[in-house]
């Protein structure tokens, strides 16, 4: 604990203690963002960048962050949620459900099949995608889905259901 | 979950750090640095959020009477006076509270029918910075009645990326730009973190890009680690300005005429064309931004104007520049009439109105960036004949607008508006319609906080009537 306070007071005080935490937490942040956007590069830069000034923004009001992961993790996932809405607000009711249900996606592990789910993962609606990202790379449960996205448990379960559809239909779309 | 759930297995494996470009690496970080260095919560905007006090140093007896002095002096060049133009409040936003975020309006235009007052806005954010830039407009703005601003599109990625774009938005630089043209297309610069970008928003909604600062980048016509910031303006619907800023690096200003050659609205096969300056004209040759808030000695703003029955003004602008240093204010009318990429023949580059007697350091000439806003303007007199006016807003006073008139003196025009004296002298600006519409759009303190008003401003004799 007392490191922790000690790594905190530097974030807001000392530049220098700031770019340490930076250089840590750059990576890993623009890649949970650029993961989330489908792998555009432009969207998590953006994002990106919109956390990183939120953070400094909260360091210059003077609070204090005894987990300065989890909070920058946090910061990212409301933007990342601004720009799901943005684009779900975008995409509005252009965006087309095939209701027609296919089969599983292959078993498959490895940078190529990371970067076809990533690929697939864009081309699924920005609802759903909220709801996916929540459940499956965020790890929450359905009722911490649901409440994260203000909506009730079934909703929740259908939004996924309806995600895992799409998913699968653009995973085996960009993999074939 | 169970282990065969494979799209589980594939999702929850994505989650890995990933190194982002090494240029966007150094330049977010040396944004946060000077962030860190910086006092005030950073907002959008920098120097213009800041007060207007801060232009007018303390109260000393001397400066006073040297802007006293230079006051008498505009009046003896020729500045007259006239209360004969009244001005009618017609939309006010809601009030905001600066020092808790931001919600900023600007970059105000109207539609070609005089209905429509687009402007940008930058909201508030649920933290502290600014949110996304939005394109909003305020309809009937002529007819009067309850008006309400709404929003027409937000100028961030998601909104854009339909189009296959590779929009970012930015917390610096500038808040967007809107244009319009004659046939009521859009033509809009989204403001992104060293490269903004151009798109048209038809009238049919839909929009598509036309160009990105990086293309120029890519060009080599700025310095790859630096980037570009965007002015623009229509003077037809398949004939766009663009004026491009370095945002950093050692490079020129540039100026380029965007055409669209079959006049099909579709910016697919778009034309770019770099125009050539004469070297009369102010450019910042060779720039170098050396700190956040360093600015080129001048400043420009673009602005289109509107034809008329054998006038014909579709292939040129004018270009309003201001000295930072000298506080000398001048208009430009730029073309390229015959196409050669150039404005070096006679009659391409034109000094409309120059004013050299400015205050450099202090309103309205000061060195923040703050400059007179121009809108040119169509006067249609009592007995039917029409002359141009330009529209200039903060030119004499920082609460008034005057109208420059071609071969006649500056006159100032309607009353003293009520602008906030938390806000920077180009508080005021003004937008102007093709059939003499003219309105007065200023920040202006209310007990909840900041409103803009928007005024409308009218003859109240034949002598100078604006007629529809």
């Amino acid at each position: 604990m007392e490191l922790v306070v000690e790594e905190v007071e530097a974030l807001g005080l000392d530049p220098r203690a700031f770019r340490a935490f930076y250089d840590d937490a750059l990576p890993r942040i623009y890649g949970y963002l650029l993961h989330r956007c489908g792998g555009d590069v432009s969207a998590a830069e953006d994002l990106t960048q919109e956390t990183f000034l939120s953070a400094v923004c909260e360091l210059k009001k003077g609070q204090r962050v005894e987990a300065p992961l989890p909070w920058i993790y946090g910061i990212a996932r409301h933007k990342l949620f601004d720009h799901y809405r943005r684009q779900e607000r975008a995409e509005g009711p252009l965006a087309i459900e095939p209701s027609a249900e296919i089969g599983d996606v292959p078993f498959e592990c490895g940078q190529e099949a990371r970067e076809r789910a990533v690929a697939a993962l864009a081309g699924v609606p920005a609802s759903q995608r909220e709801a996916l990202v929540l459940r499956y790379l965020d790890g929450f449960s359905p009722p911490e889905v649901a409440a994260a996205l203000g909506k009730t448990v079934k909703a929740v379960d259908g939004l996924i259901a309806r995600g895992r559809e799409s998913f699968k239909r653009a995973y085996l779309e960009v993999s074939s | 979950m169970s282990a065969t759930d494979h799209v589980a297995n594939l999702l929850s494996d994505l989650d890995r750090p990933v190194e982002p470009r090494s240029e966007f690496r150094q330049a977010l970080l040396r944004q946060l640095l000077d962030e860190f260095q910086e006092d005030a919560a950073p907002v959008r905007g920098g120097l213009l959020r800041r007060g207007f006090g801060q232009f007018l140093p303390g109260a000393a007896p001397r400066v006073r009477f040297a802007l006293i002095a230079a006051a008498v002096a505009l009046v003896i060049a020729g500045i007259a006076a006239a209360a004969y133009v009244a001005a009618q409040l017609v939309f006010e936003t809601p009030p905001t509270d600066l020092s808790a975020g931001v919600d900023e309006w600007s970059s105000f235009a109207l539609s070609p029918d005089g209905h429509t007052l687009y402007a940008i806005r930058v909201p508030k954010a649920e933290s502290a910075h600014p949110g996304v830039p939005q394109l909003m407009r305020i309809e009937n703005i002529d007819r009067g009645g309850q008006l309400q601003a709404k929003l027409v599109l937000g100028l961030g990625f998601g909104d854009l990326a339909g189009q296959g774009s590779d929009v970012q938005t930015g917390s610096v630089g500038s808040d967007g730009r809107v244009a319009v043209a004659a046939n009521g297309d859009l033509f809009l610069v989204v403001p992104a973190v060293a490269r903004d970008s151009l798109f048209v928003l038809r009238s049919d909604v839909s929009r598509q890009r036309i160009l990105d600062g990086r293309e120029l980048i890519r060009a080599n016509l700025f310095p790859t680690a630096g980037g570009v910031a965007f002015d623009v303006a229509a003077s037809a619907p398949d004939r766009v300005w663009l004026w491009a800023s370095p945002w950093e690096g050692d490079s020129p200003q540039r100026l380029f005429e965007l055409i669209d050659p079959n006049g099909d609205g579709n910016w697919n096969d778009r034309v770019l064309r770099t125009i050539e300056l004469p070297d009369a004209l102010p450019l910042a040759k060779q720039w170098q931004r050396t700190s956040w808030n360093a600015f080129p000695d001048w400043h420009w703003q673009l602005a289109a104007e509107q034809s008329l029955p054998g006038d014909n003004r579709s292939r040129s602008f004018l270009a309003a520049a201001l000295s930072r240093k000298t506080g000398e204010f001048r208009i430009y009318r730029i073309a390229d009439l015959n196409d050669d990429g150039d404005a070096l023949d006679p009659g391409e580059a034109t000094l409309v109105f120059d004013r050299p007697d400015g205050v450099a350091g202090e309103y309205p000439l000061n060195k923040a960036g703050a400059t007179p806003q121009i809108a040119p303007l169509i006067v249609t007199t009592g007995d039917g004949a029409q002359r141009r006016e330009i529209a200039v807003a903060g030119l004499t006073s920082p609460d008034r607008v005057s109208l420059i008139s071609e071969s006649g003196p500056i006159v100032e025009i309607g009353p003293a508006f009520p602008i906030s004296s938390d806000w920077p002298a180009n508080g005021l600006a003004v937008a102007a319609g093709a059939h003499g519409e003219l309105y007065a759009i200023t920040p202006r303190s209310t007990s909840s906080g900041l409103a803009w008003n928007v005024y409308r401003l009218r003859a109240e004799n034949a002598r100078e009537r604006s007629s529809r």
